[in-house]
């Protein structure tokens, strides 16, 4: 079943197409892998997915994305209500400066999803679905950027998954986690997997090999101006046997 | 988009390489196996037999490169094709080895035969198993996936030559019980050099794997 579809979505910047033409079924419940070789718009395709974009004044977006039968762009729709539906990570691990609770707490405080006990009860929930409950449970109210970095990334994904969302956005989750900590937040993906949506932007080949059922190779168009999608199929297609040759020339990194 | 992993490109070319000289050596065996049958050389089918070992350490060597390859250069898409195929192409090389090896010790215990049997078609046999390795290994060499399929059909003909020549022994051990001995021992080297021609085969899929992905029976 496909959470997100998205039908030749073009998206500007002033008179500049950075997407061309993209096309792709986001589906539920698999982790979507989104490769390329850097300014192919990987992330600001990700970035239209919950109008992230939105902040960046005089862009544009045409085409249709819908998140379930909704489409994302309707007029009148609730931005920070699609923003806790499709939740996002990002590249460096961005932790408020607050303490470990008031980072997970946050979203639910905000959207009035829970308090008192019940607010509790969603943060030890959020923390042990992250696998840091047991590293953090006695030191609750410590500054969250006192943890290392791969602490403090599964703290935001804790944080995302707090609200509850539909679909998780990671843009380069583990670029600035070393080896060990990368695996936990992979291990930690496969296990979202179960409940969400989840799309990744990574430049380690490994890392969409590994990690994510679906894969999307992203190109720039002939005139090098627009990224668009050359490839879509099972990740474990796409890595022994990609159709287009220029698939071929990045995943082996022949070419690029 | 510019060229990159010189290196790898470099360990790649330098794997076909020794899976190639593998299969010239596993030719060899063979090759060198029947003309010691066919001119009752014991010598030389003595060498065959000294030579076996060589071709395996070769094949282990191959697989140790492609372990190595996988290890530390993570191949994927083509890159991991020419590797995974490289591992099955050397296995079946070896294999070649050993059937000249086989082929040896048959001349060597016919030696003892007194009662010559005419060899028949064997020759040919022999001739078209090699020609279809040969054809298996210069595929390889050139990634040429028409050459492939065409070994399809020459293992057809070494097949129905196999059986042809099978009933003419059998006849001749029917006729003459004193040729049974040495028949028995023929219907065995004609059953390597059909053997031959299969794992020839198996070569070929494996370049139809490396080249296009897919993974197809010639052996049909």
């Amino acid at each position: 079943m496909n959470k997100v579809t998205i039908e030749k979505l073009n998206f500007f910047y002033g008179a500049r197409r950075a997407l061309a033409d993209v096309s792709i079924c986001i589906p539920d419940r698999q982790i979507t892998a989104l490769i390329g070789p850097s300014g192919c718009g990987k992330s600001t395709f990700l970035r239209c997915l919950n109008r992230m974009n939105d902040t960046i004044r005089g862009t544009r977006v045409a085409g249709q994305l819908r998140l379930d039968d909704a489409d994302i762009y309707a007029p009148g729709t609730d931005v920070a209500a699609l923003r806790a539906r499709v939740g996002m990570v990002f590249q460096r691990p961005n932790p408020f400066p607050q303490s470990i609770f008031d980072n997970v707490a946050f979203g639910p405080r905000v959207l009035g999803l829970a308090r008192g006990a019940r607010l509790a009860e969603v943060v030890e929930k959020s923390l042990r679905d992250v696998h840091l409950w047991d590293e953090v449970k006695d030191n609750l109210k410590q500054d969250a950027l006192s943890l290392s970095l791969g602490q403090q990334q599964r703290l935001c994904i804790a944080r995302v998954i707090a609200v509850k969302p539909e679909v998780i956005l990671m843009d380069e989750p583990c670029s600035a986690l070393d080896p060990i900590a990368t695996l936990k937040v992979e291990d930690l993906m496969r296990e979202l997997a179960e409940y969400y949506a989840i799309v990744i932007v990574t430049h380690n080949m490994q890392q969409a090999a590994r990690a994510s059922d679906m894969t999307a190779m992203m190109m720039l168009t002939d005139d090098k101006k627009s990224g668009t999608i050359i490839e879509v199929g099972p990740t474990r297609v796409i890595f022994t046997r990609p159709k287009d040759p220029r698939t071929e020339g990045y995943v082996t990194g022949r070419y690029g | 988009m510019s060229p990159s992993r010189a290196h790898f490109a470099r360990e790649l070319a330098q794997l076909t390489e020794d899976v190639l000289h593998l299969g010239s050596m596993a030719r060899h065996a063979v090759a060198q196996a029947l003309q010691a049958l066919l001119t009752r050389d014991a010598d030389l089918a003595r060498e065959v037999i000294a030579a076996d070992p060589a071709v395996n350490r070769l094949r282990y060597d191959v697989e140790a490169e492609c372990y190595t390859l996988l290890a530390t250069e993570q191949p994927v898409a083509r890159d991991l094709r020419e590797v995974v195929s490289a591992l099955t192409v050397a296995q079946d090389l070896e294999r070649i080895g050993d059937h000249g090896k086989k082929i040896a010790r048959i001349c060597l215990r016919m030696e003892t035969e007194t009662k010559a049997i005419p060899f028949g078609d064997l020759p040919r046999l022999g001739e078209m198993a090699l020609a279809m390795l040969d054809r298996a290994l210069q595929a390889y060499a050139a990634n040429d996936t028409a050459e492939a399929q065409v070994i399809c059909r020459d293992d057809d003909a070494v097949d129905a030559l196999y059986k042809q020549t099978f009933n003419v022994v059998l006849s001749y051990m029917l006729e003459r019980p004193r040729w049974i001995g040495a028949g028995t021992q023929l219907i065995q080297v004609m059953h390597e050099l059909e053997r031959v021609a299969d794992r020839a085969t198996n070569v070929a899929e494996r370049v139809v794997y490396s080249v296009t992905g897919e993974l197809i029976d010639l052996n049909v």
